[in-house]
């Protein structure tokens, strides 16, 4: 009797060991995020086989159809030099993808190991580092994205360069936070003590403890360096038109709002899709990996 | 507390000195020959080199970075490229509009934000709880430019309502507003909503039940005062960030503003404007900064506490 | 301790009251059929091991329990007659803090951070007592110093006092209308040893000169001692044993009151080693049949698991639920 009672309870409440596997299961409960990670996932196959799935090449034009409203033949209709707006949606994934992971891995990177370096050393280094940090901060990271992208000449590379600089500081604070949170433990003590050396333990003992945090805001950086390409693209100092970016695309279709609205409303849709499937996801993340921030 | 405020405003000057070097290198590094630009392309070598030598292009950079950080605070931005005003004239021409579109967006930010994420909080896991979660996130993912246009095509396109773009009465400023506060608005809701749920599990909110207060006592005076803390917070960041997002906004509804000054300037190569743009964005928006942490003391009397001692 | 008549100046009876909350899709047991009743004035002292439904009692008088998750599941609180179950919350925000107050355990939490003590009190006076805010700020004044506090310091945030102060402060708004019953709900527990004396001194000072009702919460057999007139026992959402002072102190029948005596020290006795009760608490969620404590009693016999034994009653102020009392107080008599 006893022991049937305390072991129907201990059943009830299971209680997983491993974190990761703790967050896993946070994960794939939450359906938000799962919604968010097959809406990034289809878009992932997308940009993937765009070659299959694109019915035409990004840049055919035909003159003979303009300005087409979406039929069997264009799906989501042409544009004014007689492109098929869904290729050039489908093709124009495969840059909004990149531009937005590889920006992001280069401030993640560059942040990291910024944020890493203040948290770790901390005294003098870190002020200097944190206050240049706080000033970048101070600059609206979209303003200084253009300023960047200004100056390097608008390209794909520095597009990405341009963003992923743009949402470093933030990037390196985070990291920052969460150096300095565990670099008294220790374990970490005990790894100086066996006489590791410094890069040593921060690669190997600080930061994958505090991959959480990283994790989380990578996810949601992307998104925003998704946003933020768009919009410098859009403004004309990104990519350059021929390009099948959707911000570019959507300045180009806007001069045709009044007879072709499907050039300004799918590249719009397609963006707003696959930063809130980020979103979704990386909110996900975050409750199931800080079981803190839930409630 | 003036002791604070004043400390405060001492520690602005680096941060400023930092964005002004970070501007001066950045437009250093940018491509073109400003004597050039000016002179145009037909220009005669001998006069760029004299225009050079005029506008001390030729001093040693620490020279020239003095010279700029010296101008910035005399408040001299130097003059424009394209029509040789005082960049600061052009700015505060620019500036009303920006401010006006900013508060407006702020405003419709905060009206919709902050209630909708206090029912939210109150009737959590309610339809309109899940709508509004949802409706937040979609918000929160929609580019200002794209939310612009699409405004456009169904108020002043399709219904005709509102005009399309420019500035002047209300009527103009509607959309533009609706536009650029919607991204701060799913923050607030957001925030609101997490901050407000946070609080109604503290246990001053069980005493203020268990003292036979209405509800609605409880939700607007006991839990609300203490979930608008960490807003207030974010209402700070939000302003700066709008002031980057009008850029956007404002270029598409060809709103006169600081954005749109600045896009205009970059294309026509204009340095100084740009220069000066940047600069002033980043003053106000530290500057608000600040202004959001004094209000914070007043909210808040344990901080207020601390920086008395 | 002199009998009272139970009818005639009885102020709460709660009846075979039962509470299930839901957490974490489980349906938690909390309250399993508990009666009791206050007299006016009267202290009653509600003992019970952390998670013994305690909490959970304290706030379902005050229909505080946390919807939708919590649930009456039967029985019925009568109050001054009138049955607190179908009461409106209209009348529920006439009751609590005017005729019904709390005291909560963990003072530094309890008030609110951004409203000075004096408005907290006086919001409460304002409330109930119908005055302007300047009115209620003066009287509020009046209780702070009731309760050993300036009244100069009514202008300060909570934040600005020590956590024996910040209970005081509780106490004051507790009082501040002068309700017929006051639940305090382990109120020294998060306080220092020195500070918890002075507290639960005021408690009492001010409970007589008031005469309030009181129901004491806590796992301190020392402080029931101290201040109660009666006391219940609780487990596992059940009152196993209910009499006064006398009749738990001196007497205790249930092998679980007997057990909570047991694994406290007693200066009169020189005891080398304290005999704990052995085993957990059962989970609320999946109670055993039968009694609940049966699991861990020494003195559990088969019928014990099967049926769950009512109150009876071993004097006109003594009643204890267990199937085996009568063989057990015959064997303390043997001995």
């Amino acid at each position: 009797m006893l022991h049937s009672s305390t072991a129907a309870g201990a059943e009830a409440r299971p209680k997983a060991k491993n974190p990761l596997l703790d967050a896993w299961h946070g994960l794939l409960k939450n359906r938000m995020a799962v919604v968010g990670a097959a809406v990034l996932l289809f878009f992932i196959l997308i940009a993937l086989f765009a070659e299959q799935i694109a019915p035409y090449p990004a840049d055919e034009q035909n003159w003979e159809h303009i300005l087409e409203a979406p039929s069997a033949a264009y799906p989501l209709g042409t544009d004014s030099y007689g492109r098929c707006v869904f290729s050039r949606i489908v093709y124009g994934s495969r840059i909004s993808l990149l531009v937005g992971f590889i920006a992001v891995a280069f401030s993640a990177i560059g942040g990291g190991i910024i944020g890493a370096c203040a948290g770790y050393f901390r005294g003098p280094l870190d002020n200097v580092l944190m206050r240049l940090m706080d000033v970048l901060l101070a600059i609206p990271s979209i303003l200084l994205a253009i300023a960047i992208v200004n100056i390097l000449g608008p390209s794909l590379f520095n597009v990405m360069v341009a963003v992923g600089l743009s949402s470093m500081p933030s990037f390196a604070r985070i990291v920052r936070a969460a150096v300095l949170s565990i670099r008294d433990s220790e374990f970490i003590e005990s790894a100086v003590a066996i006489g590791d050396s410094t890069p040593a333990i921060i690669l190997h003992n600080i930061l994958p403890n505090c991959m959480a945090p990283i994790i989380v805001q990578a996810t949601l950086g992307v998104a925003s360096a998704i946003l933020s390409a768009a919009s410098l693209s859009f403004l004309g100092l990104g990519l350059q038109p021929p390009s099948p970016e959707w911000g570019a695309m959507l300045s180009e279709g806007r001069a045709y709002i009044y007879n072709a609205p499907w050039l300004t409303i799918c590249p719009g849709v397609s963006i707003v899709l696959i930063v809130l499937s980020l979103n979704l996801f990386g909110d996900g993340l975050r409750d199931a990996l800080d079981p803190k921030l839930k409630q | 507390m003036l002791k604070f405020i004043g400390k405060r405003i001492l520690m602005l000057i680096p941060v400023l000195i930092g964005v002004s070097l970070i501007v001066f290198t950045l437009m250093q590094l940018s491509p073109g020959d400003p004597a050039q630009i000016i002179l145009g392309a037909q220009a005669a070598p001998e006069d760029i080199a004299n225009l050079r030598q005029e506008m001390g292009l030729n001093d040693p950079l620490p020279v020239q970075f003095f010279r700029f950080l010296l101008g910035i605070f005399t408040l001299d931005f130097g003059t424009s490229y394209k029509d040789g005003l005082p960049v600061l004239d052009k700015l505060l021409e620019a500036l009303p509009y920006t401010a006006e579109l900013t508060f407006a967006a702020i405003l419709v930010a905060l009206l919709i934000g902050i209630p909708v994420g206090i029912i939210s909080a109150t009737k959590q896991y309610s339809i309109f709880d899940r709508i509004a979660t949802v409706g937040a996130l979609i918000g929160f993912s929609t580019p200002n430019f794209w939310l612009s246009i699409m405004l456009i095509l169904v108020f002043s396109v399709n219904l005709q309502w509102l005009p399309v773009s420019g500035a002047g009465g209300i009527e103009y400023l509607i959309l533009p507003a609706i536009a650029l506060g919607t991204q701060s608005a799913a923050v607030f809701t957001r925030m609101t909503r997490s901050s407000m749920l946070e609080v109604l599990h503290q246990d001053y909110i069980r005493t203020a039940r268990a003292k036979g207060l209405s509800d609605r006592v409880v939700i607007l005076k006991h839990a609300l005062k203490n979930a608008l803390i960490p807003v207030i917070t974010v209402v700070g960041l939000q302003i700066g960030l709008l002031f980057g997002g009008a850029i956007l906004t404002e270029t598409v509804f060809a709103w006169p503003g600081v954005g749109r000054l600045m896009i205009d300037s970059i294309r026509a190569k204009d340095t100084p404007v740009v220069q000066g743009g940047v600069i002033f964005t980043a003053s106000i928006f530290v500057f608000v900064n600040l202004l959001v942490d004094i209000l914070y003391a007043y909210v808040d009397p344990r901080v207020k506490a601390q920086y008395k001692s | 301790m002199e009998k009272t008549d139970i009818q005639e100046n009885n102020l709460l009876q709660i009846e075979d009251l039962h509470i299930h909350y839901m957490s974490e899709g489980r349906e938690i047991h909390a309250v399993n059929g508990v009666t009791l009743h206050v007299n006016e004035g009267e202290t009653i002292g509600l003992v019970g091991e952390t998670g013994a439904g305690k909490t959970t009692l304290a706030l379902s008088i005050m229909k505080l329990i946390q919807k939708p998750a919590g649930r009456y599941a039967g029985g019925r609180i009568l109050f001054g007659g009138e049955d607190l179950l179908s009461a409106s919350e209209n009348r529920m925000h006439h009751i609590r803090g005017n005729q019904i107050a709390m005291i909560f355990q963990d003072p530094m939490t309890s008030l609110n951070p951004v409203y000075t003590v004096g408005d907290q009190i006086a919001e409460v006076i304002a409330l109930h007592g119908h005055m302007h805010a300047k009115q209620a700020l003066e009287r509020a004044g009046d209780t702070l110093e009731m309760v050993g506090i300036p009244r100069e310091r009514a202008n300060e945030y909570p934040h600005q006092f020590s956590g024996g102060m910040k209970q005081r402060v509780c106490i004051a708004m507790a009082l501040a209308a002068n309700p017929q019953l006051i639940i305090a709900d382990e109120p020294t527990t998060a306080l220092d040893v020195t500070i918890q004396a002075q507290v639960l001194d005021l408690m009492g000072k001010l409970k007589r000169e008031l005469n309030t009702a009181m129901i004491l919460i806590t796992h301190d057999l020392g402080i029931v001692s101290e201040v109660c007139d009666k006391v219940a026992i609780m487990y596992a959402g059940r009152i196993l044993e209910f009499g006064t002072l006398e009749d738990i102190y001196l007497h205790p029948t249930h092998p679980y009151t007997l057990g909570l005596f047991n694994s406290i020290p007693k200066l009169d006795q020189k005891i080398s080693r304290l005999t704990p009760i052995k085993g957990l608490m059962p989970d609320p969620a999946n109670l055993p049949e039968g009694c609940a404590f049966a699991p861990r009693c020494d003195y559990a016999c088969p019928a014990c698991t099967k049926t769950c034994p009512p109150g009876e009653a071993i004097s006109p102020t003594h009643t204890v639920a267990c199937l085996r009392h009568r063989e057990l107080a015959s064997e303390a008599g043997r001995n």
